[in-house]
């Protein structure tokens, strides 16, 4: 039971993530039938307030990846993702009086992939947040959920999260102001009105900390991506997963990918995608701008998704070409929800100059026909 | 084989009526017994599968009040490897006539280790987390539910808890296999705020990592939850109710047995028979060679096959009749016990062994004297055809004796009852019963002497009570077998009938006030919500009211022991009758600090005494009361114990109370006042209010469907019995076809044989009649004395129902000569030249 709706809720996210990566447009704030809170274009960004949770809207993540090394040359790479899903607009007038009346689910995932061992690690937490067992902005916390939590002082975040066999305490040090996704942060799904999201990503964060596996524990420095995003958004019945890539280049650019995909088989035209090169400049990539090519392909058995793990990657506009290749094959969620995230590398020229990266990769939409990708 | 195949089945075919009706004895005894098993059976069942779907997975469960702020360290609590917390309570349906739900509070983020149901929220969704957690209405109730009130998904659903009344939306199917329909689901904050408790749970359950050594988690759970909530594994709770029941079901396995017992004489009866009419064949078997074993063998087949064939129709009937009586079961259960209601009939696989053990095993044991007395006879004896009367017509004096001794035996068990263990309660009913029984030769044949000479004037009734002592043999089992039926009937009047004067007086006493007031859903869910205290002002400040008694009901341990709480503000009107008297003194002490008083039952069951404390666990650990009492009291055979509000307060700081009761001035009509109520306050319409005169009813009604089964039982026995007289007449008819031809030949009109056979009838229903009103009043002294003081702690003064005793004679005198009306009209048709020939 559990297993179908966590899906249906993550789903849903992912759809709405995909979604939301398309070009906006502006106008004022209002409410929906629902109650919920739309995002509409004209909306001032605040830091780091807005780093905070946003209950008005009906979804919302905080999204950390990074690869890390330690001294002794071990690579990892690490997913700690809090999201937050709204069943029911907050009522500040009559609010409930039990701790566990909630309208708002949360839960998390945290993965770490031991690249030298080819070996990968999925947990999950789910809370309804009752009793401090999950929430926001508690003194220096930001988000937590037990003891999954991320910090936030003086500029930086910390990431703990701790489960089964695996630890992470990292600290991560922003390298840039956020970047806002779309128009300004507005970014639009789809035609309709209130069919956007407040997106904002930070892309390269200098990272150092410890990483704990089994008995081991490593002292590891690397670089890691922060994704904001927050919505109250409906499903297209017609999609069905996204390829989406955070890239961080050894030139010390940056870029996000992301490609929708309808079910028929087909690239949606709101696919699009934002570049970031070292001195700062921003240059938005619509659909035409880029092309994506698979040419690797992973299935764990026969009757698994078979997930696209190797890319060919080209944006003629920036003169770059890049070859996307997974370190590990198996870095697939198994969890209340089955997709694939893990860490990439990446190889290949800009203006003819050979050009080297690493970054995250996530594939969802493979397992087969998804509910609640077309309720409401 | 071929000899037993033409001594027992051909003879059986010869002779279908008679072989019916001996295998309708036994099939109506294994019938009754089977039933009862069933119900029984069903109904532990039902109430285990309660506990499976809330707790099943569980370990350990926390049960009682439990802050709610106390989940985030219990959930972590060492040694355990999952929690999760539960809400429950009981909603009334105001659109559905005595209508509830028990609803459970869950939280589907932790409950999945424990989770003993599924949801269904369309035909192809099991799960929709958008109705869950967003709808605070969406609730799940059972496929049987919805399809008695005809409620679809999607319907919505009026509900009441409290004062407060909520539309909910049928958002699921609940699937929770065998138990209770009355079951309903909702998210456990959503539940919370329905129920108005938003600050408390009502259990949380844990998972261990190491199960089978619970004992440091409970001690660390011990110290993290008030002292009053109760910690054990889900089994114990099943185990405690299941004990609190085993003296309910016990006593209606005995009832049920009576007419397993009654079924033995017609067997008894049937077998001597089949070998008076067979000496001839038996002397013939017995003249070629047959073995006395041989002969004892083909009477004990017959009996077997008698048994068999009765059981197996038995099995088939006892599933009919417990459906037929299972309602009535559960009511009972849930006016006695714990809310229950039994869904599902429960056939356990070993019942039809052991019901066919028990029907064969009773009709070999009703056979195994005349077949032992048939093996006995010596072969010349046997052939000759001229010792066909009964021998010795004159019953030996030594069934004095053994009666005396099995009412000694009686006397022992009755003590040992109270000594040692309840059962031989069970024991003594049972002596007294057979001491009576191995009375009846004797009584049956001065009976028939007496009456050949009182009767003498008429020739009709001289033969017949003649009749009387020539087959004492025959007779005095048939009278046995009668007077056991009518002992029962009697001593089951007798009982039920003093127990009802009882509960009258005692309803005299303390059910005095003039309104009654609760919440109507505590009327059909018990004793859960509680009356707003604006609500319970309002009716303060009305002019009519003179003073009011409120109550509030807890379940707390007492003594290591499950226990009722009542909590009173008493008035001082209402005072209870104690036992050794001096009740304004007791009571007056009952006000005293840390005083309770005790309900004889659970008086009984501690063995506690006047001036004995009484540990009682609050929230603040374990407090000893001062017993200031022991009173007279049949609400409930697990006790009670009665405390005053300030005492409560002191210790477990809960306001709430269950019922109110309302004393009005002089003048004031209840009737005028209830309407007045109703009319001026909103909230009346959540609230049963009821006059002194309507409680009473209610009261009375309860008491009606807790007897109930007993009636049931009481009919089958009589039916058994009257079955038995048709079966002794017909054996008797056919055995004396020859000296009736005789009778007939010397001038005697069908008329008169019909007339004689009816008197014999007639004789033999009085004097079983008799012997059973007089066994059936020394039976009713065991039943209220022993066993009911023994399982329920109850004094109940004897009392006889003239009326209902004067009607026992009335009605089964008339019917045993209809049941010999057959038997009669078949004598009175016989060919003479045939009979006389043979």
């Amino acid at each position: 039971m559990m297993s179908s709706w966590l899906f249906e809720v993550a789903w849903r996210l992912f759809c709405i993530l995909g979604i939301f990566l398309l070009a906006g447009e502006l106008s004022g704030q209002s409410v929906n039938a629902d109650g919920w809170q739309i995002a509409e274009p004209g909306y001032v960004f605040h830091f780091p307030a807005d780093h905070g949770p946003h209950p008005g809207f009906r979804t919302e993540w905080w999204y950390f990846t990074g690869n890390l090394a330690a001294g002794d040359g071990r690579e990892f790479g690490f997913e700690l993702t809090f999201f937050r899903h709204g069943y029911r607009p907050p009522d500040p007038v009559h609010p409930p009086q039990s701790p566990f009346a909630t309208g708002e689910i949360k839960f998390a995932h945290f993965t770490i992939t031991d690249v030298n061992d080819r070996c990968f690690y999925a947990y999950e937490k789910v809370s309804r947040g009752a009793l401090g067992d999950a929430g926001y902005n508690r003194g220096e916390t930001l988000v937590w959920i037990e003891d999954w939590r991320v910090d936030y002082y003086q500029g930086n975040f910390r990431l703990r999260a701790a489960a089964g066999q695996c630890a992470i305490d990292l600290e991560l040090e922003p390298q840039m102001a956020p970047v806002l996704q779309g128009a300004g942060g507005f970014s639009r799904k789809a035609g309709g009105p209130g069919r956007a999201s407040y997106y904002y990503s930070i892309p390269i964060l200098k990272t150092r900390g410890t990483v704990h596996l089994g008995a081991n524990t490593w002292t590891v420095a690397g670089t890691s991506w922060f994704d904001r995003e927050w919505a109250t958004n409906q499903l297209e019945p017609q999609q069905a997963g996204w390829n989406w890539f955070a890239i961080q280049l050894n030139d010390g650019s940056s870029l996000m990918l992301y490609q929708m995909r309808l079910k028929d088989g087909g690239i949606d035209p709101y696919s699009s995608g934002k570049y970031v090169s070292r001195e700062g400049r921003v240059i938005p990539l619509a659909r035409d701008d880029f092309r994506l090519t698979p040419n690797r392909f992973w299935q764990r058995d026969r009757s698994a998704p078979r997930y696209p793990v190797g890319w060919q990657l080209s944006i003629p506009k920036l003169g770059l070409v890049l070859a996307a290749v997974t370190p590990v094959d198996d870095q697939e969620l198994r969890l209340s929800s089955r997709y694939w995230e893990g860490c990439i590398r990446l190889s290949g020229t800009q203006a003819g100059q050979p050009v080297q990266g690493t970054g995250y990769m996530e594939l969802t939409g493979y397992g087969g026909a998804v509910s609640g990708l077309t309720s409401p | 084989m071929r000899l037993f195949y033409q001594h027992v089945v051909r003879y059986g075919l010869q002779h279908k009526l008679l072989a019916a009706v001996n295998v309708l004895s036994v099939a109506l005894g294994a019938a009754v017994f089977l039933a009862v098993q069933i119900v029984n059976h069903s109904a532990t069942r039902a109430f285990e599968a309660g506990i499976d779907v809330v707790a099943g997975r569980a370990h350990l469960e926390a049960r009682g009040a439990i802050p709610v702020q106390l989940w985030p360290r219990l959930k972590n609590a060492p040694g355990c490897t999952a929690a999760t917390p539960v809400v429950e309570g009981m909603l009334a349906l105001p659109d559905f006539d005595r209508e509830y739900l028990h609803l459970l509070g869950v939280d589907p983020l932790t409950n999945r280790p424990f989770q003993n149901f599924k949801l269904q929220a369309a035909p192809d969704r099991e799960f929709d987390a958008e109705s869950w957690f967003g709808d605070p209405g969406a609730v799940a109730i059972s496929r049987q539910f919805a399809g008695r009130h005809h409620l679809r998904l999607g319907d919505p659903l009026r509900v009441q808890a409290g004062e407060r009344e909520v539309s909910l939306r049928v958002a699921f199917y609940l699937e929770t296999g065998e138990a209770d329909s009355h079951f309903a689901a909702m998210d456990i904050g959503w539940a919370q705020e329905l129920l108005g408790r938003p600050d408390q749970l009502t259990a949380v359950l844990f998972r261990l990592q190491a199960p089978q050594h619970p004992e440091n988690v409970i001690a660390a759970l011990r110290r993290l939850l008030p002292n009053d909530v109760v910690i054990r594994s889900p089994e114990q709770r099943g185990a405690q109710v299941a004990h609190l029941l085993a003296g309910f079901q016990l006593n209606l396995t005995a009832l049920s047995l009576v007419s397993l017992l009654v079924g033995v004489f017609l067997i008894y009866n049937t077998i001597t028979a089949s070998a008076v009419r067979r000496r001839a064949e038996i002397g013939m078997l017995r003249a070629v060679g047959g073995s006395r074993s041989f002969v004892r063998w083909l009477f004990l087949g017959e009996a077997a096959l008698y048994g068999a064939a009765g059981s197996a129709l038995g099995c088939f009937l006892g599933v009919l009749l417990a459906r037929a009586l299972v309602r009535t079961v559960a009511q009972t259960i849930s006016n006695l016990y714990v809310l229950t209601s039994i869904e599902r009939l429960y056939f356990p696989g070993w019942e039809i062994p052991l019901v066919l053990s028990l029907g064969i095993g009773s009709a070999l044991a009703g056979a195994w004297v005349p077949a032992q007395a048939a093996a006995g006879l010596p072969p010349l004896k046997a052939l000759n055809l001229q010792v066909l009367a009964d021998e010795r017509p004159r019953p030996r004096l030594a069934w004095l004796a053994v009666s005396a001794l099995l009412f000694a035996l009686g006397l022992l068990s009755g003590w040992l009852a109270f000594a040692y263990n309840h059962l031989a309660g069970f024991g003594a009913a049972f002596f007294t019963l057979a001491g009576f029984c191995a009375l009846s030769p004797l009584i049956t044949y001065a009976s028939g002497h007496r009456l050949s000479r009182w009767l003498r004037s008429s020739h009709v009734w001289r033969l017949a009570a003649q009749n009387l002592v020539r087959s004492v043999q025959h007779h005095a089992v048939t009278v046995a077998a009668l007077a056991s039926a009518v002992a029962m009937v009697v001593s089951v009047s007798v009982m039920i009938f003093s127990f009802r004067v009882t509960v009258n007086r005692w309803i005299e006493g303390r059910l005095v006030a003039d309104i009654f007031v609760t919440l109507a859903q505590n009327e059909v869910a018990g004793f859960q919500g509680t009356v707003a205290p604006e609500f319970l002002e309002r009716l303060r400040r009305r002019p009519e009211v003179e003073l009011i008694d409120t109550y509030r009901d807890e379940t707390v341990t007492a003594a290591g022991q499950r226990v009722s709480l009542g909590v009173v503000v008493g008035s001082g009107r209402s005072v209870p009758e104690f036992l050794g008297g001096h009740d304004q003194e007791k009571f007056a002490r009952f006000r005293d600090r840390d005083a309770v008083i005790i309900s004889e039952p659970l008086a009984r069951r501690l063995h506690l005494r006047d001036g004995d404390q009484l540990k009682i666990v609050s929230p603040e650990g374990e407090r000893p009361f001062r017993i200031a009492g022991i009173y007279y009291d049949y609400t409930k055979d697990a006790g009670v114990i009665l405390m005053q509000r300030e005492n409560f307060l002191r210790y477990w700081h809960r306001e709430g109370v269950h019922s109110v009761a309302l004393y009005l001035r002089p003048g004031a009509t209840p009737q005028a006042v209830i309407n007045s109520i109703r009319q001026a306050d909103p909230s009346a319409r959540f609230y049963a209010l009821r006059s002194n005169a309507s409680l009473r009813q209610l009261v009375s009604n309860i008491f009606d469907q807790t007897f109930a089964v007993t009636y049931a039982l009481r009919l089958v026995a009589v039916l058994v019995a009257v079955i038995g007289i048709v079966l002794n007449l017909t054996v008797l008819v056919k055995e004396r076809e020859r000296e009736l031809a005789v009778i007939r030949s010397l001038g005697a009109r069908r008329r008169q044989v019909l007339g004689m056979v009816l008197a014999e009838a007639a004789l033999l229903g009085l004097v079983a009649v008799m012997l059973g009103l007089g066994s059936g009043c020394a039976l009713a002294v065991v039943l209220t004395e022993v066993i009911n003081k023994a399982f329920f702690g109850w004094t109940i003064p004897l009392q006889l129902p003239w009326e209902q005793l004067a009607l026992i004679p009335v009605l089964l005198i008339p019917v045993s000569v209809l049941g010999g009306l057959w038997p009669a009209w078949r004598a009175a048709n016989a060919p003479i030249i045939g009979a006389l020939r043979e």
